[in-house]
């Protein structure tokens, strides 16, 4: 059975017989003073450079659809310059990722 | 770590602060700060804290009020009664009035020349005949928030009004001019100790501010129901009036050898 880290999507997401049950989405808190950003060119369908650069972790990359469900329905494609996202806190995250 | 082989990046533009800038081949670059995180974003998307302000509170009845440098005008003891105390008894411990904003000072201070019209004199020439004293203009700013605040404004006008009249017919001490105030502040070589009647003052009730009603969390204050500005001007002339007493005393030389916290220079002389 395969185990998924902490920071991965899928930490959350029940498995049986080696195959992913219905994924299981995780949450953390959205937090009122999170920084309203613009995707800039170079992050441009790379939200694991972003999560690198901001959290120094890659694995992290989703987070950002999470928290901008209205905005990123594609967590890689639509991560597109000039895109106006929330960026989470690195201490939310560890609070409610646990990791 | 193992180097890099095939040497630095071309690609990779390093500046000596950490940050850097990664040009890619469709034009667009990569711009890093120091510690390799996004550009303008602090790491971790942590938003920079804030510090909040923090105000230095020192209460006056514990310190004493000669400590207190701000600009106040002492009225005697006689005249801090109910209505012009305060609701809480502010301006009794304050011994007078105080101006909460540093205020807008200005006197002069002459000596005068006169300049008789010699005959068939190329040159003029003066002759001294007396020093004087101008009016001392002290105008400050007011603002009320509270039923307190506006306990001490109502209480400051109705002190002005007082120290501007004389004691008449019905009254103990008859016949007695207003009485002679001392204004203080900002120190011993500054105001200090100044012997001063108020001549006129000035209160400003304008149209374009805010009016705060008291009254009506506390219905049994002394003062009833008020409404006064929120924020205002006051403007007080004094006149500085020293006694025949402290006249004859006045000595140039005193005056320039007399230091700081001695008679002298608690007389008040400007």
């Amino acid at each position: 059975m395969a185990v998924y880290s902490k920071t991965s999507p899928y930490f959350d997401t029940e498995t049986s017989k080696g195959y992913l049950d219905v994924m299981t989405y995780r949450n953390f808190t959205i937090e009122d003073d999170d920084i309203l950003w613009e995707v800039t060119k170079n992050y441009e369908h790379r939200p694991d450079l972003l999560a690198y650069h901001l959290y120094k972790d890659q694995g992290l990359w989703w987070v950002f659809a999470m928290r901008n469900g209205s905005v990123l329905k594609d967590p890689v494609y639509d991560l597109v310059a000039g895109a106006k996202i929330y960026l989470p806190k690195i201490s939310t995250l560890r609070k409610d990722l646990g990791i | 770590m193992a180097e890099n082989v095939l040497g630095p990046d071309p690609t990779i533009q390093q500046f000596d602060d950490g940050s850097s800038i990664k040009r890619f081949d469709d034009g667009s670059v990569l711009v890093t700060d120091s510690e390799g995180g996004v550009a303008g974003i602090p790491a971790g998307a942590e938003p920079n804290s804030i510090t909040p302000a923090t105000v230095n509170v020192r209460s006056l009845r514990s310190s004493g009020v000669e400590n207190d440098l701000r600009v106040r005008i002492r009225v005697p003891d006689l005249y801090l009664k109910k209505s012009t105390a305060g609701i809480y008894g502010e301006l009794y411990n304050l011994k007078g009035i105080i101006f909460p904003y540093t205020p807008q000072i200005s006197y002069d201070v002459r000596a005068e020349y006169s300049s008789p019209q010699l005959l068939h004199a190329n040159f003029p020439q003066h002759f001294y005949t007396r020093s004087t004293l101008g009016t001392i203009q002290i105008q400050g700013r007011i603002t009320v928030q509270n039923e307190k605040d506006a306990g001490v404004y109502i209480a400051t006008i109705h002190l002005l009004k007082s120290l501007t009249k004389m004691r008449t017919a019905n009254d103990t001490v008859a016949g007695s001019p207003p009485p002679i105030c001392r204004l203080q502040g900002y120190g011993d070589y500054m105001l200090n100790n100044v012997p001063v009647v108020i001549t006129t003052y000035r209160v400003d009730l304008p149209e374009n501010v805010d009016y705060f009603t008291m009254g009506k969390e506390q219905e049994n204050n002394i003062y009833g129901k008020n409404t006064v500005p929120t924020i205002s001007q006051l403007t007080v002339n004094c006149m500085v009036m020293y006694s025949r007493r402290e006249i004859q005393e006045f000595s140039v030389t005193d005056w320039l050898t007399k230091t700081k916290g001695t008679d002298f220079r608690n007389k008040g002389f400007i």
